[in-house]
Formats: structure tokens, sequence, C-alpha cells
């Protein structure tokens, strides 16, 4: 308990220095030090690190409780400030959607790199029936989540003869229809001018849009978002891990195994498949929901091919199949380039240099699946 | 009854007639060994068998169904169950969990169920882990010992023995061996071939077909034997018979003339 409460405030402290500090090159200076830490931690007190993951490990609410409430703390943390806000919202953001493909890819080995087309779903149908229907955000957000479910499932109908490359290149080519539709179908989606003004959901009277006005002070809106955010990132995590973790999760991992074998022991791979891409394709829906309320302003140039491998090399550098994996590898990605705006147009090949530096010397992630460990044995008084 | 009726099956790919009209049939707790030379259509028969391929001709009957139509995965839900030649266990889950996927348990969760009723899909993963555990037991301590091992990281002796843990989890009505001893020698052979009559004895009413290109090693095993050549049967009967038919020792030794 104590130890998992140090460690992550000391997580929360390198955050904020993080922001805090101006100067690029201190950022670097302090990460270098603190990633060689790790590892001649790793090195010398091998036992201790190892001792520490297996206390993360073992204690999975503590670790989840305490990361939440430090969380709940860190728009105050931040004194407000609208800018870091709206990069951790993005975090979340992407976190969602990395954690949804991570089930979809890494859990079941569906390779999507079409995944922007879900979030894309996702934000023109809270878009659409916000804008133009007048619906509520809170009825239009599982809807952004359920159609995007149902393209995933009309993906998964074709996908279900291919696998391997020829299902990468299948995705490919759903992200590029999904996103010459929204280009083409002017009338709908209001074509390369995408949708403007989309309102900003209401809770309880209360308009999101607005700044959050406290008694002792006032945050930008975008700690509004934060906290729904924050929520429903939290939500997700516990669905996930719930479905990570039960026997439909270990049948899906056999899947992703050896299909044919899978086959041939009773599991219905054409429904086991649709299920995984319709659930993967929920959390992405999620995501462009939230991100349609966030920013009002949606275009299809913001769900493109870069997008897909933007979620992608997340779920590769934090971990395929891991759930922890895919949350670091969100907010690494998203914050990290934060530092170096000057560098903006190295961005894309800063993420390619991630794929390709994890894929050579880091196979597995900064946060490796963990393998399920089982007690075997009889049960006390029976045979 | 017989358990498996196979009348004429026929299947061919382009030109090839890969399996020619055989026709067998099994009884419970029988085992029958299928030999014959490489591209015999061994592994043919055994795909047909347990779905993966479509037959061009004949039929199957299992436990008085006809299989016609059915998916690999209905078919295993009558009772077969199958290895395969070359492995194929679930190489990145652990020993447990390639057992566990072989269990019903796997197939009465849902997707919904693992979110509500947390404690059904509690009792489930417990009673799993436990039938599972009891499956190991039946090669004594070998598996038990390495329960959260990798299947990857087992020793090949003990890959081949996960893989017929498997193959019997769901308590199937016939099991289908596609050549055990590939890849072994005469000791390790001579040690699976303890562990097939193990699971013999351990489950008296299950039926085994197994696939061998080597006859001496399923001597001790089988029931009957059904040699196939170019996809045709061309002997069935007690192991001795076949063992001195002409037929046979010229399929094997390659005497005479051999006329497609």
């Amino acid at each position: 308990m104590i130890k998992i409460l140090l460690t992550e405030i000391i997580g929360y402290i390198l955050f904020l220095f993080f922001v805090y500090v101006e100067e690029p090159i201190a950022v670097v200076a302090v990460m270098a030090a603190f990633v060689f830490a790790v590892l001649f931690l790793k090195k010398k007190c091998g036992e201790f690190v190892k001792s520490l993951e297996k206390t993360y490990a073992d204690n999975l609410g503590q670790v989840g409780i305490i990361a939440v409430v430090l969380a709940l703390t860190m728009p105050f943390a931040l004194m407000g400030d609208a800018y870091w806000l709206q990069i951790l919202n993005f975090s979340m953001l992407y976190a969602i959607m990395a954690l949804g493909l991570n089930f979809m890819t890494g859990r079941a080995g569906m390779i999507c790199l079409g995944y922007a087309a879900f979030m894309a779903i996702g934000a023109y149908t809270v878009g659409i029936l916000t804008l133009k229907l007048g619906v509520s955000f809170w009825l239009a957000l599982p809807l952004a989540g359920l159609l995007a479910s149902v393209f995933g499932v009309i993906l998964g109908l074709p996908a279900l003869r291919v696998k391997g490359h020829y299902l990468a290149l299948v995705t490919i080519a759903f992200g590029l229809i999904v996103q010459q539709l929204l280009l083409n179908l002017e009338s709908i989606t209001g074509g390369t001018n995408g949708l403007i003004n989309i309102p900003s959901p209401h809770l309880m009277g209360m308009d999101m849009g607005a700044n959050l006005n406290l008694s002792f002070m006032s945050m930008s809106y975008q700690a509004n978002f934060y906290y729904l955010c924050l929520i429903i990132l939290a939500i997700t995590t516990i669905l996930i891990y719930r479905f990570s973790n039960s026997l439909f999760g270990l049948a899906l991992n056999a899947m992703r195994e050896d299909q044919l074998a899978a086959q041939c022991y009773g599991m219905n791979i054409t429904r086991y498949k649709l299920l995984a891409f319709a659930v993967g394709a929920f959390f992405g829906g999620i995501s462009g929901g939230l991100y349609a309320a966030m920013i009002n302003f949606i275009a299809p140039e913001n769900f493109g091919y870069s997008m897909s491998i933007l979620v992608i090399s997340m779920i590769i550098l934090g971990g395929l199949d891991s759930i922890p994996g895919a949350i670091i590898g969100a907010f690494f990605l998203t914050i990290f380039p934060e530092k170096f705006r000057a560098f903006e147009d190295y961005r894309v090949m800063f993420y390619g240099i991630i794929i390709v530096l994890c894929l050579l010397f880091m196979r597995e992630g900064l946060l490796p699946f963990k393998h399920r460990i089982f007690k075997p044995g009889m049960p006390k008084g029976e045979n | 009854m017989k358990l498996l009726d196979v009348q004429k099956l026929t299947i061919c790919f382009g030109g090839v007639i890969a399996v020619n009209e055989v026709s067998f049939a099994l009884q419970a707790g029988e085992t029958l060994g299928v030999i014959g030379p490489n591209g015999s259509g061994k592994t043919t028969l055994f795909n047909l068998l347990s779905g993966i391929y479509k037959p061009t001709a004949g039929t199957i009957t299992l436990a008085g169904k006809p299989t016609q139509g059915l998916r690999t995965d209905e078919i295993f839900h009558l009772g077969l169950s199958r290895t395969f030649q070359n492995g194929r266990l679930f190489w990145n889950l652990n020993v447990l969990e390639n057992i566990m996927m072989g269990l019903e348990e796997v197939r009465k969760t849902s997707i919904v169920g693992s979110i509500v009723g947390r404690q059904k899909e509690k009792d489930l993963q417990k009673q799993a882990v436990q039938k599972a555990s009891k499956i190991m037991e039946i090669f004594g301590t070998l598996l038990t010992s390495q329960a959260n091992k990798i299947a990857s990281d087992l020793p090949y002796a003990d890959r081949r023995r996960l893989e017929i843990c498997r193959a019997i989890a769901s308590n199937p009505k016939v099991i289908l061996l596609d050549e055990p001893s590939a890849g072994m020698d005469g000791i390790e052979t001579e040690v699976l071939m303890n562990d097939l009559l193990k699971v013999k004895k351990a489950m008296p009413e299950l039926s085994i077909i197994v696939v061998e290109h080597d006859m001496g090693f399923i001597k001790g095993l089988v029931d009957k034997v059904m040699v196939l050549d170019y996809g045709k049967r061309i002997a069935y009967g007690l192991f001795d018979e076949v063992a001195t038919n002409e037929d046979v020792i010229k399929a094997y030794l390659g005497q005479g003339d051999e006329a497609c």
C-alpha cells in the first residue's frame, strides 16, 4: 500500500516537473536520468523491482484507486491550465482508443490499421445527432459507440476470410473508405468543411463548455472534460480488464495463437472474430464521440491514416495485449511530443522511429503482458 | 452401434484424388491405426473427419449424426477431437490454459457474462482450472509441475503430452492423433506409447484413430489397422493380417508395378 502510494506520487511529481519546466533540454536531461535510474535500479536491486511489480500485480484495485484519486487532483496542481489539461484530455481519449485497439489487435490478433475510422464514425455520430437533430450528448455518446460497433462488424465480415497481411490491407482500405465517404457525403457530413459548432454537453443544467468556477478558483472549461474523460477512461479500463480476464478473453487469446486449432477445439471463429471487432470498435466510437463534444469541430482530415498509425504505435510501445501498457503508451506518445512543438513537422517520423525501435529492441513493449497464473489443484472434499 | 461410420469418402483437389472411396467403421473404445507411405492421404482423411475439408463425395456419420455441412467446431461438439502433425498448441498460452481451451466451460461464458454475473464467471473459471488440473494428472506430476509454464517453453515430449491432454479435455467420444511420434527417437516413442496406453486405461470408452508412418509404433496400441496408398484403402483388418498382406509390403517397399 505504502509502496504503491509512494511510487505513484513519484510519477505524479515527475509529470508536474515535466509540465512546469519550459526548457526542452532540461526535460530531456531529467527524463534520461530517470530512465537510467530505472535501468540502474533494475540491475542493482532486481529483487526490489520485482517485489514492487508483484505488489502492483497483487493489488490492482488499490493501484487503480490511488491513481484515480491522484488524477482527480491534477487540474488543481496544474492551476486549471487550459493547454496542459487539453493535452491530458487528448491522452485519455487516446488511451481509450488504445485500449479498444489493444483488445482487437493485441488480444484477439485482428490487426487493424484503420482504427481512426471508428473514431471518425463515433465523432460524426455525436456531431450529427447533437448538432442537426438536437439529441442529448448523453444519449448520442453510447449510440456513437454502438454505431462504431456495427461498422466494426461490417469490417469484420470481409475480414473473416483473410488473416495476417491481407487483413491489414483490408483494414487500411476500410479506413480510407470511411474517410472518403465523410468527404463526399457533403449533405450529411459537411464534406471538407466538416461539422462546426457542435454543442457542448450539459450536465445538470451546467454547460460543460463554460469555465469551471469553484468558490476558491476558476478553471478553464477543459477541466470539465478532464473529469468526464477520466470517468470514461476508468470505466473503459475496468470493462477491458474484465473482458480480458474472463474465459472469453482466454478464448480470444487462443484464437490469436492459432485460428485453425481454436476452431478444432469448438470455437465458433466467426462469432468470436466479429465480437472482437465489435468491442474494439465500440471504444473507438466512444473516444470519437467525446472528441467531437470537446473540440466542437470535426473534419475528415482529423481521422486519417496517420491517426491509425499513431494508435498502433501506442500499443506497440506499451506492449501488445497489456492493459497498463496501452494506457502508458497513449500518455507517453501524446504528452512527450508536446515539449518539442518546435519539431512539429517530424512528429510522424518520431512515431515511425518509436515503432521501429520497439520492434527491434523491445518487442514486448514498456509494460509487457503478464500471463495469468492459476493455482492448479483439486477442490478439498471432492472426489 | 457404430460410433463412427465412414462410407466411400472421397475428396479431389483439382485432378488429384487425395482420398478415394475410403470406408471404415469404428466401435466405441476401439483403436484404429491408419498407416501408409507419405502422401497417401492420411492427414487429408483426418482433415475430412474433423471438418476442415468438405468431402467431394461420401458420408461420415458420427454418433448417429451425419456430419455433412457441419462446421469444425460443431463436429467437435459431437465428440470428435484431434491433435495435429506439427503441434499447433496455443504456443503463447500456459499449460493450464491450453487444456482449458478444450473444456466446455470456456464456451459457457459470454461477453456480457464477463461484466455482469461475475460470480458465475468466477465459478466457471475455478471449475475449469480444477477440471484441467485433473486431466493433467493422467501423466502424474509431469505436467502438473509445469502448469503455469508457457507451452512453447515445454520440452518436446511434454508438448506431445499437453496436446493429448487438450484433446481429451472435452471428454470426447473419439480422438484423432496425427503422427504423435513424428520427430521422436526410439526411447521417446516408447514413452509416448506408454502415455497413450495410460490414456486408454483411464478412458476405456474412448475411441482412438492414430495416423502413423511407422508400423512398429502402433503394434501394441491398435485393435485394427487400415492401410492407405494413393488415397485408396488397400488393406483393413487385424494388425498381423495386415502386416503380412502382400499389397501392403509392396506399397511400403515399392516393389512391382505401381500404376496410379
